[in-house]
């Protein structure tokens, strides 16, 4: 690894520590630069040095992780993000670290108070808040915050302590420990997967308010500045998605419709991220405002289709600002626990709730649903677990969660199979598949790279303004060293490479931190051979620039992917060690694959499932490209000393679990 | 050839809220990405969705040039922008309290008031604005951009 510089550049130096129980403290960021990065790298150092196996999600131990990466808060692109991580009231069967990520101007200002990440441990005797201002840390009384929504939580500390305040927060699912409880910031952004709103709701902690009136340093400054400059230029329309987004007139018209920013430093018009001032109720009166992205979207349905509820726009809207209010989880709303509760009612297995019909064209049903899962009424108490413990706990349609929960707890996601929506064919899923398989969470939230590239610009998604197989195929060969990888022609060859590949993509943009959308920049419009690149830097390398020009570290790009196989692996002996994750558990996703796809490969004619032994062979080939034992699908001695991880291949020595 | 008359000028509605224009100001202009010291601010509407940006529009006659009690602030012709001396200025903050539009800022870091220069004459904040809520130029330009154009 580079050498540390006599003054960090690009992390502010200090953690903050607060004990809700105890102490408040402070920690030198330089104990984990620059090996472990920012983000989820130092929250994986601290979930190895500091979780011991046995601890839950609402144990007062567990820590709830808040960490920023050295690009936060300064002028890198796309770079305003937060990763929270934590033991995982969502994940199922095991309630294991995991994380999730977070938009918004939260994080960089947390960087702007001076502090790279905050850890709370512990629990409060009664419903408190953190008041961060600057280096003045308080827990403060939330009495009169405690049973509110997380936009009226915001509202009110706002007033209190400023405009320019930025907060998370938990809305009434959190306090009630739901384990689908989001932690919300503004309006729509959210560490939403994981039901982490519930660890905070167990530590009786409502909201973390912070102002900031500090900065960040950056190593050599023009140097960034160009750079961050090349990168912007490089990620827009046409090069980051095929078609420019636009607004829709009408939608302008009748309803406010902006474009918006879901984090701080995106410099890119969006095609999922849309602001609606001005919507006029449709079960209650006056206007709602508010952002609409990424899924939310489908709460209004697709009449024709899977998702085949027909709510409209404006009740779709006003259903999307509840489950925000609430702070519940939308991906597991609309992509589990309604498709579940659909499957159900149409085998007459249920008609109504608590007396209340089932009928999805009707918003009502859609607010009284949210409200009992909020606040555990009824039935509601169950479903407040989310689709997936729900039907266990009641014993009700076990059989309808299955196909679309893909695995840990996770509605499906780009896999071909429990998601409807994300159009994607064989062989390709087999790449989501691998990495759902992986690892502890939906792996999508920082891992659409392949995706994007193999299906977002294919000529079966955007025919006339994408690329060519053939095209995207020479960027497959470019990226992942053999065009076998992209090929639509082909099976179940190359498919470990890219899975690997994207694991490592996805702990770098979580540590730095940046937004998945646009990183890694793979394929281009503007470049003669369609890959990315900017300035004598190649697109994949993007991140690796900012982070140099920022840090100044002297690191080479081998020790940069050295140190994101490093967090992987940390990563999973937490897992290994904690949970007891093996090859075992990693196969558990198979019988979820091996039904029919939704979608048909136009070269092969017709649907595709899983081949269980091909896929197990593509698992082993998995393991030896990580070095990790193919039996136990454990890290290695090996492997863990070769990335400087000796002492943790001793203690999983110690605990027999060195393969 | 005479020297085009460039105004900043704003169109709210266009702004999505990513503050590369308030972080790139402070980087450019303190060396450090710290809004508390950027010369442009913009209030951010999360509830409203209409984010509200606060520049200097180089007043023809500056309110806190005229409330300067040490005349510490004066116009610059070449990129027309009304600087402070600081070898002048005695840190009073008069400056701050007469200015109507409330865009000239005090900075907790440097410990002094900072108001924009046009970076002069290249404002930073415009160059990087990814959504053209920022134009520099002239009125021309500015009538054309209201348009659409």
């Amino acid at each position: 690894m580079g050498e540390k510089s006599e003054e960090l550049y690009g992390w502010t130096g200090k953690i903050l520590r607060v004990d809700l129980g105890g102490e408040i403290v402070e920690e030198e960021t330089a104990k984990y630069t620059p090996d472990f990065i920012g983000g989820r790298g130092f929250a994986a150092k601290i979930a190895w040095d500091e979780i011991p196996p046995g601890v839950t999600p609402f144990d007062p131990r567990n820590p709830l992780m808040f960490f920023t990466g050295p690009l936060t808060g300064t002028m890198a692109p796309f770079s305003g993000r937060t990763t929270v991580s934590s033991l995982s009231p969502q994940a199922h069967p095991h309630e294991w670290f995991t994380r999730a990520g977070m938009g918004g101007h939260w994080g960089p200002e947390l960087k702007y108070a001076g502090y790279d990440g905050l850890v709370v441990t512990g629990k409060a005797e009664r419903p408190v808040y953190l008041w961060i201002h600057d280096e003045k840390v308080a827990v403060r009384e939330a009495n009169d915050l405690w049973g509110l929504g997380t936009y009226e939580t915001q509202q009110r500390l706002m007033a209190r302590h400023g405009k320019d305040v930025k907060i998370v927060t938990i809305g009434q699912a959190g306090e009630n420990l739901s384990r689908i409880a989001v932690i919300n910031t503004e309006t729509e952004a959210a560490a939403g997967q994981g039901g982490f709103g519930a660890v905070m709701g167990s530590k009786n902690l409502k909201a973390i308010a912070v102002r900031g009136t500090g900065g960040v340093r950056v190593a050599r400054p023009e140097e960034f500045l160009e750079r961050c400059t090349l990168i912007t230029e490089e990620a827009r329309y046409p090069n980051c998605w095929p078609r420019q987004p636009k607004l829709n007139p009408q939608m302008v018209a009748k309803y406010g419709q902006r474009f918006w920013a879901c984090t701080q430093q995106c410099t890119a018009r969006c095609r999922l991220s849309r602001y609606y001032t001005k919507v006029p109720s449709v079960v209650g009166e006056g206007v709602h405002s508010g952002q609409l992205h990424c899924v939310s979207p489908l709460f209004r349905g697709i009449k024709e289709g899977f998702y085949n509820w027909d709510l409209g726009f404006e009740a779709g809207f006003e259903v999307s600002r509840f489950a925000n209010d609430y702070g519940l989880n939308h991906w597991d709303i609309l992509l589990g626990l309604i498709p579940w509760l659909m499957a159900c009612k149409e085998a007459g297995l249920l008609e109504h709730l608590d007396g209340l019909p089932i009928d999805l064209d009707d918003p009502h049903f859609w607010l009284a649903l949210l409200k009992k899962m909020a606040y555990r009424e009824g039935i509601g108490d169950a479903l407040a677990g989310g689709g997936r413990r729900a039907a266990a706990l009641l014993g009700l349609g076990e059989e309808f969660s299955d196909p679309v929960y893909a695995a840990w707890g996770y509605a499906g996601h780009w896999d071909g199979h429990g998601d409807h929506v994300n159009h994607i064919i064989f062989p390709f899923w087999l790449v989501t598949g691998l990495q759902w398989a992986m690892d502890s969470r939906d792996p999508l939230s920082s891992g659409h790279g392949y995706t994007a590239l193999v299906m977002g610009w294919s000529p079966i998604r955007v025919p006339e303004d994408g690329l060519t197989w053939e095209e995207i195929m020479a960027v497959g060969e470019k990226v992942y060293g053999t065009t076998q990888a992209t090929d639509p022609r082909s099976g179940y060859e190359a498919k470990a490479i890219p899975a690997v590949w994207h694991g490592h993509r996805s702990v770098l943009k979580d540590s730095l931190t940046v937004d998945d959308t646009i990183f890694p920049r793979t394929a281009s419009k503007t470049t003669a051979d369609h890959v990315a690149r900017a300035g004598g830097m190649e697109g994949p390398t993007f991140e690796y620039h900012l982070f140099t020009s920022a840090t100044g570290l002297e690191m080479s790009l081998e020790e940069f992917d050295w140190a994101a196989e490093r967090i992987f692996n940390l990563e999973r002996a937490v897992l290994v060690r904690n949970h007891g994750r093996s090859r075992e558990t990693d196969e558990t996703v198979i019988s979820y694959l091996e039904r029919e796809e939704n979608w048909v490969n136009p070269f092969l004619g017709e649907r595709q499932s899983l081949d269980r032994q091909k896929f197990l062979r593509l698992m082993d080939e998995y393991y030896e490209l990580r070095g990790w034992d193919r039996g136990s699908g454990r890290p290695t001695r090996d492997k863990l000393d070769a990335l400087d991880l000796g002492e943790v291949a001793d203690e999983l020595g110690e605990h027999g679990l060195l393969p | 050839m005479t020297e085009r008359k460039r105004l900043l000028f704003a169109n709210s509605k266009a702004c999505q809220g990513c503050l590369s224009c308030v972080v790139a100001c402070a980087q450019r202009n303190e060396g450090m990405s710290a809004p508390s010291r950027a010369r442009i601010h913009v209030d951010l509407e999360p509830f409203e969705g209409v984010h509200r940006l606060h520049y200097c529009l180089q007043c023809k006659a500056a309110p806190c040039a005229e409330a300067c009690p040490v005349d510490a602030i004066h116009f610059v012709s070449k990129g027309r922008y009304w600087a402070v001396d600081y070898d002048q200025c005695i840190g009073c903050k008069q400056c701050i309290s007469a200015c109507p539009l409330g865009v000239m800022f005090y900075d907790p870091i440097g410990d002094k008031v900072i108001k924009c220069e046009t970076c002069q004459g290249d404002p930073i904040c415009a160059r990087v604005c990814p959504t053209g809520a920022l134009l520099w130029g002239d009125l021309a330009e500015r009538r054309n951009y209201q348009k659409g154009g």
